[in-house]
Protein backbone atom coordinates (compact mmCIF):
# COMPACT_ATOMS: atom_id res chain seq x y z
CA UNK A 1 0.00 0.00 0.00
CA UNK A 2 1.44 3.31 -0.94
CA UNK A 3 1.68 6.76 0.84
CA UNK A 4 1.56 8.77 -2.75
CA UNK A 5 0.59 8.78 -5.65
CA UNK A 6 2.36 10.30 -8.34
CA UNK A 7 0.33 10.85 -11.47
CA UNK A 8 1.80 11.74 -15.18
CA UNK A 9 1.70 11.02 -18.68
CA UNK A 10 5.29 11.87 -18.80
CA UNK A 11 7.01 8.73 -17.59
CA UNK A 12 10.15 11.45 -16.98
CA UNK A 13 8.28 13.03 -14.51
CA UNK A 14 7.16 9.85 -12.68
CA UNK A 15 10.30 8.36 -12.46
CA UNK A 16 12.12 11.89 -11.41
CA UNK A 17 9.31 12.47 -8.75
CA UNK A 18 8.91 8.95 -7.67
CA UNK A 19 12.36 8.27 -7.14
CA UNK A 20 12.99 10.69 -5.15
CA UNK A 21 10.50 10.03 -2.71
CA UNK A 22 11.05 7.06 -2.72
CA UNK A 23 15.21 7.28 -2.03
CA UNK A 24 13.48 9.70 0.91
CA UNK A 25 11.97 6.46 2.58
CA UNK A 26 8.53 6.76 1.54
CA UNK A 27 5.74 4.44 -0.31
CA UNK A 28 4.98 5.61 -3.75
CA UNK A 29 2.71 4.46 -6.37
CA UNK A 30 2.59 6.13 -10.23
CA UNK A 31 0.09 6.26 -12.64
CA UNK A 32 0.27 6.93 -16.18
CA UNK A 33 -3.26 9.85 -16.16
CA UNK A 34 -6.07 10.88 -14.39
CA UNK A 35 -8.32 7.94 -15.16
CA UNK A 36 -5.03 5.81 -14.04
CA UNK A 37 -5.18 7.52 -10.58
CA UNK A 38 -8.56 7.28 -10.08
CA UNK A 39 -8.53 3.61 -10.55
CA UNK A 40 -5.76 2.83 -8.40
CA UNK A 41 -6.86 5.11 -5.45
CA UNK A 42 -10.49 2.74 -5.59
CA UNK A 43 -8.08 -0.03 -5.62
CA UNK A 44 -5.87 1.70 -2.63
CA UNK A 45 -7.87 3.86 -0.55
CA UNK A 46 -5.06 4.40 1.89
CA UNK A 47 -3.03 6.79 -0.09
CA UNK A 48 -2.42 10.24 1.94
CA UNK A 49 -1.29 12.24 -1.24
CA UNK A 50 -2.20 12.69 -4.58
CA UNK A 51 0.83 14.78 -6.45
CA UNK A 52 -0.29 15.07 -10.19
CA UNK A 53 0.16 17.20 -13.06
CA UNK A 54 -3.05 19.09 -14.87
CA UNK A 55 -2.59 18.22 -18.73
CA UNK A 56 -2.77 14.71 -19.75
CA UNK A 57 -4.57 12.58 -21.91
CA UNK A 58 -7.90 10.43 -21.28
CA UNK A 59 -8.93 12.66 -17.83
CA UNK A 60 -6.69 15.81 -16.96
CA UNK A 61 -5.40 16.15 -12.98
CA UNK A 62 -8.08 18.73 -12.43
CA UNK A 63 -11.24 16.42 -13.50
CA UNK A 64 -9.59 13.35 -11.32
CA UNK A 65 -9.32 15.61 -8.54
CA UNK A 66 -12.71 16.80 -8.57
CA UNK A 67 -14.11 13.37 -9.05
CA UNK A 68 -11.84 11.82 -5.93
CA UNK A 69 -14.04 14.44 -3.77
CA UNK A 70 -17.22 13.52 -5.64
CA UNK A 71 -16.73 9.73 -7.13
CA UNK A 72 -15.11 8.23 -4.88
CA UNK A 73 -16.24 10.85 -1.91
CA UNK A 74 -12.59 11.20 -0.22
CA UNK A 75 -12.67 14.53 1.51
CA UNK A 76 -9.19 13.51 3.04
CA UNK A 77 -6.88 12.48 0.87
CA UNK A 78 -4.40 15.49 0.49
CA UNK A 79 -3.82 17.29 -3.35
CA UNK A 80 -1.21 18.75 -4.58
CA UNK A 81 -1.28 19.27 -8.56
CA UNK A 82 2.39 19.54 -10.34
CA UNK A 83 2.01 21.42 -13.53
CA UNK A 84 3.93 23.87 -16.08
CA UNK A 85 0.72 25.56 -15.64
CA UNK A 86 0.14 28.88 -13.30
CA UNK A 87 -2.95 30.00 -14.53
CA UNK A 88 -5.24 31.72 -11.86
CA UNK A 89 -8.21 30.19 -13.46
CA UNK A 90 -7.03 26.69 -12.70
CA UNK A 91 -6.06 27.31 -9.32
CA UNK A 92 -9.10 28.65 -8.77
CA UNK A 93 -10.94 25.49 -10.15
CA UNK A 94 -8.38 23.56 -7.82
CA UNK A 95 -9.21 25.37 -5.08
CA UNK A 96 -12.75 24.39 -5.29
CA UNK A 97 -12.02 20.85 -5.83
CA UNK A 98 -10.28 20.85 -2.47
CA UNK A 99 -6.92 20.86 -3.78
CA UNK A 100 -4.05 21.51 -1.22
CA UNK A 101 -1.23 23.31 -3.27
CA UNK A 102 0.43 23.69 -6.49
CA UNK A 103 3.89 23.94 -7.97
CA UNK A 104 5.54 25.49 -11.03
CA UNK A 105 7.65 22.36 -13.11
CA UNK A 106 10.06 21.12 -12.90
CA UNK A 107 10.14 19.78 -9.34
CA UNK A 108 12.77 20.05 -7.35
CA UNK A 109 12.33 17.68 -4.19
CA UNK A 110 14.29 19.50 -1.77
CA UNK A 111 11.67 22.61 -1.32
CA UNK A 112 9.00 19.74 -0.82
CA UNK A 113 10.08 17.29 0.82
CA UNK A 114 9.32 18.08 4.31
CA UNK A 115 5.47 18.93 3.40
CA UNK A 116 5.08 16.09 1.79
CA UNK A 117 6.21 13.53 4.79
CA UNK A 118 3.75 15.98 6.82
CA UNK A 119 1.02 15.20 4.83
CA UNK A 120 1.52 11.53 4.65
CA UNK A 121 1.95 11.44 8.64
CA UNK A 122 -0.67 13.57 8.92
CA UNK B 1 -3.00 40.29 -38.29
CA UNK B 2 -0.28 40.08 -35.51
CA UNK B 3 1.53 43.75 -35.50
CA UNK B 4 5.23 43.93 -35.40
CA UNK B 5 5.71 44.81 -31.98
CA UNK B 6 3.79 41.47 -30.98
CA UNK B 7 5.45 39.61 -33.13
CA UNK B 8 8.67 40.45 -31.34
CA UNK B 9 7.40 39.53 -28.24
CA UNK B 10 6.32 36.15 -29.47
CA UNK B 11 10.28 35.90 -30.55
CA UNK B 12 11.61 37.33 -26.92
CA UNK B 13 8.62 35.18 -24.84
CA UNK B 14 10.13 31.69 -27.01
CA UNK B 15 13.67 32.63 -26.58
CA UNK B 16 13.51 32.67 -23.29
CA UNK B 17 11.46 30.08 -22.99
CA UNK B 18 14.42 27.87 -24.52
CA UNK B 19 16.71 29.57 -22.23
CA UNK B 20 15.52 28.32 -19.10
CA UNK B 21 14.02 25.01 -19.99
CA UNK B 22 16.65 23.55 -22.33
CA UNK B 23 19.50 23.84 -19.54
CA UNK B 24 19.54 20.53 -17.72
CA UNK B 25 22.05 20.33 -15.10
CA UNK B 26 22.70 24.02 -15.31
CA UNK B 27 24.23 23.83 -18.79
CA UNK B 28 24.71 26.94 -20.67
CA UNK B 29 21.62 27.61 -23.74
CA UNK B 30 22.66 29.86 -26.45
CA UNK B 31 19.72 31.07 -28.87
CA UNK B 32 20.54 32.39 -32.00
CA UNK B 33 17.95 32.68 -35.43
CA UNK B 34 18.05 29.90 -37.96
CA UNK B 35 17.18 31.75 -41.24
CA UNK B 36 15.60 28.54 -43.25
CA UNK B 37 13.67 25.68 -42.10
CA UNK B 38 15.44 23.62 -45.40
CA UNK B 39 18.77 23.68 -43.14
CA UNK B 40 17.42 21.62 -40.22
CA UNK B 41 17.87 18.12 -40.72
CA UNK B 42 16.97 16.55 -37.77
CA UNK B 43 14.10 13.52 -38.39
CA UNK B 44 12.25 13.98 -35.70
CA UNK B 45 10.09 17.23 -34.13
CA UNK B 46 8.09 17.63 -30.28
CA UNK B 47 5.24 19.94 -30.75
CA UNK B 48 2.96 21.47 -28.43
CA UNK B 49 0.45 24.34 -28.92
CA UNK B 50 -0.66 27.52 -27.13
CA UNK B 51 -4.11 28.48 -27.92
CA UNK B 52 -6.66 30.72 -27.88
CA UNK B 53 -9.82 32.25 -29.62
CA UNK B 54 -6.92 34.40 -31.03
CA UNK B 55 -4.60 32.41 -32.28
CA UNK B 56 -2.45 28.97 -31.87
CA UNK B 57 1.22 29.37 -31.18
CA UNK B 58 2.89 26.12 -32.16
CA UNK B 59 6.41 25.55 -30.51
CA UNK B 60 8.69 22.99 -32.46
CA UNK B 61 11.60 21.05 -31.71
CA UNK B 62 13.78 19.33 -33.74
CA UNK B 63 16.15 16.90 -32.47
CA UNK B 64 18.40 13.92 -33.51
CA UNK B 65 17.99 10.80 -31.63
CA UNK B 66 22.20 10.84 -31.96
CA UNK B 67 24.58 9.49 -29.22
CA UNK B 68 25.30 13.42 -28.10
CA UNK B 69 21.52 14.48 -27.80
CA UNK B 70 21.13 11.44 -25.89
CA UNK B 71 23.88 12.02 -23.57
CA UNK B 72 22.55 15.82 -23.14
CA UNK B 73 18.99 14.76 -22.22
CA UNK B 74 20.56 12.23 -19.79
CA UNK B 75 22.67 14.57 -17.84
CA UNK B 76 20.38 14.48 -14.60
CA UNK B 77 20.52 10.96 -14.18
CA UNK B 78 22.52 9.58 -11.47
CA UNK B 79 25.77 7.78 -11.53
CA UNK B 80 26.21 5.04 -12.99
CA UNK B 81 22.89 4.80 -13.69
CA UNK B 82 21.58 2.48 -16.82
CA UNK B 83 21.26 3.84 -20.58
CA UNK B 84 17.30 4.95 -21.12
CA UNK B 85 15.92 3.25 -23.69
CA UNK B 86 14.66 5.14 -26.42
CA UNK B 87 11.10 5.46 -24.97
CA UNK B 88 12.66 6.81 -22.19
CA UNK B 89 15.06 9.09 -24.31
CA UNK B 90 12.21 10.47 -26.46
CA UNK B 91 9.90 11.10 -23.41
CA UNK B 92 12.40 13.34 -22.16
CA UNK B 93 12.39 15.52 -25.12
CA UNK B 94 9.06 16.00 -25.01
CA UNK B 95 9.00 16.52 -21.28
CA UNK B 96 11.68 19.02 -21.99
CA UNK B 97 9.30 20.79 -24.89
CA UNK B 98 6.63 20.44 -22.35
CA UNK B 99 8.31 22.61 -19.73
CA UNK B 100 9.58 25.02 -22.76
CA UNK B 101 6.27 25.72 -23.89
CA UNK B 102 4.82 25.60 -20.30
CA UNK B 103 6.76 28.70 -19.66
CA UNK B 104 5.82 30.36 -22.83
CA UNK B 105 2.04 29.43 -21.87
CA UNK B 106 2.57 31.48 -18.13
CA UNK B 107 4.03 34.45 -19.93
CA UNK B 108 1.58 34.27 -22.99
CA UNK B 109 -1.16 34.15 -20.29
CA UNK B 110 -0.02 37.69 -18.45
CA UNK B 111 -1.47 38.97 -21.77
CA UNK B 112 -4.14 36.35 -22.85
CA UNK B 113 -5.18 34.62 -19.81
CA UNK B 114 -7.69 32.44 -21.65
CA UNK B 115 -5.33 30.38 -22.98
CA UNK B 116 -4.83 26.83 -22.59
CA UNK B 117 -1.58 24.23 -23.69
CA UNK B 118 -1.55 20.80 -25.36
CA UNK B 119 0.61 17.79 -24.36
CA UNK B 120 3.56 17.04 -26.16
CA UNK B 121 3.35 15.10 -29.57
CA UNK B 122 6.52 13.86 -31.30
CA UNK B 123 5.94 13.54 -35.40
CA UNK B 124 8.12 12.95 -38.19
CA UNK B 125 9.81 16.34 -39.10
CA UNK B 126 8.43 15.79 -43.10
CA UNK B 127 5.16 16.88 -41.21
CA UNK B 128 7.16 20.80 -41.59
CA UNK B 129 6.53 20.52 -45.18
CA UNK B 130 2.48 21.26 -44.75
CA UNK B 131 3.28 24.32 -42.21
CA UNK B 132 2.36 26.73 -44.59
CA UNK B 133 -1.25 25.50 -44.69
CA UNK B 134 -2.00 26.82 -41.46
CA UNK B 135 -1.69 30.02 -42.46
CA UNK B 136 0.82 30.99 -40.49
CA UNK B 137 1.10 35.18 -39.76
CA UNK B 138 4.42 34.43 -37.92
CA UNK B 139 7.19 31.60 -38.39
CA UNK B 140 10.26 32.00 -36.75
CA UNK B 141 13.52 29.58 -36.84
CA UNK B 142 16.45 28.84 -34.18
CA UNK B 143 19.62 27.66 -33.30
CA UNK B 144 20.26 26.27 -29.97
CA UNK B 145 23.52 25.49 -29.05
CA UNK B 146 24.00 23.05 -25.29
CA UNK B 147 26.94 23.70 -23.58
CA UNK B 148 28.50 25.12 -26.78
CA UNK B 149 28.74 21.86 -28.70
CA UNK B 150 25.15 20.28 -29.46
CA UNK B 151 22.92 21.88 -31.51
CA UNK B 152 19.10 21.24 -31.85
CA UNK B 153 16.19 23.84 -33.41
CA UNK B 154 13.47 25.33 -32.87
CA UNK B 155 10.77 26.89 -34.89
CA UNK B 156 7.83 29.16 -33.59
CA UNK B 157 4.75 29.01 -35.70
CA UNK B 158 1.68 31.72 -34.65
CA UNK B 159 -1.64 31.16 -36.93
CA UNK B 160 -3.67 34.55 -36.20
CA UNK B 161 -7.55 34.61 -35.88
CA UNK B 162 -7.94 38.05 -35.49
CA UNK B 163 -5.68 41.48 -34.83
CA UNK B 164 -3.07 40.54 -32.18
CA UNK B 165 -0.83 43.37 -30.12
CA UNK B 166 0.67 43.13 -26.94
CA UNK B 167 4.47 44.17 -25.85
CA UNK B 168 6.92 41.90 -24.17
CA UNK B 169 9.95 44.36 -22.93
CA UNK B 170 13.71 42.86 -23.38
CA UNK B 171 13.75 42.17 -20.38
CA UNK B 172 11.54 39.02 -19.16
CA UNK B 173 11.11 37.70 -15.51
CA UNK B 174 9.22 35.00 -14.72
CA UNK B 175 6.95 35.81 -11.41
CA UNK B 176 6.49 32.38 -10.50
CA UNK B 177 9.13 30.48 -8.12
CA UNK B 178 9.09 27.59 -10.22
CA UNK B 179 9.19 23.79 -8.25
CA UNK B 180 8.12 25.99 -5.03
CA UNK B 181 5.21 24.47 -3.49
CA UNK B 182 2.73 27.19 -2.87
CA UNK B 183 -0.08 26.03 -0.13
CA UNK B 184 -3.60 26.83 -0.40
Amino acid sequence: MAQILVVDDSSTVRDEVAGFLKRHGLDVATAVDGKDGLAQLRSDPKVKLVVSDVNMPNMDGLTMAEKIRGDLNNKTISIIMLTTENSPIMKERGKAAGIKGWIVKPFKGDAVLATFKKLVEA
Amino acid sequence: MITDRAKASFDRLLLSSLKSGMSFGGASVAVEPAASLEKIKEKKIVVLTVSSYLFRAMAILYFKPDAATRAYFNRNAAEGAPEVSDDEFLDRVAECGNVCCGSLNRDLGRYFPHVGMSTPNIIDRDCMRYVDLLGCGLLRHYKIVLEGQLTMYASLCVADYGTIDFHVDQTIEEDVDTGELEMF
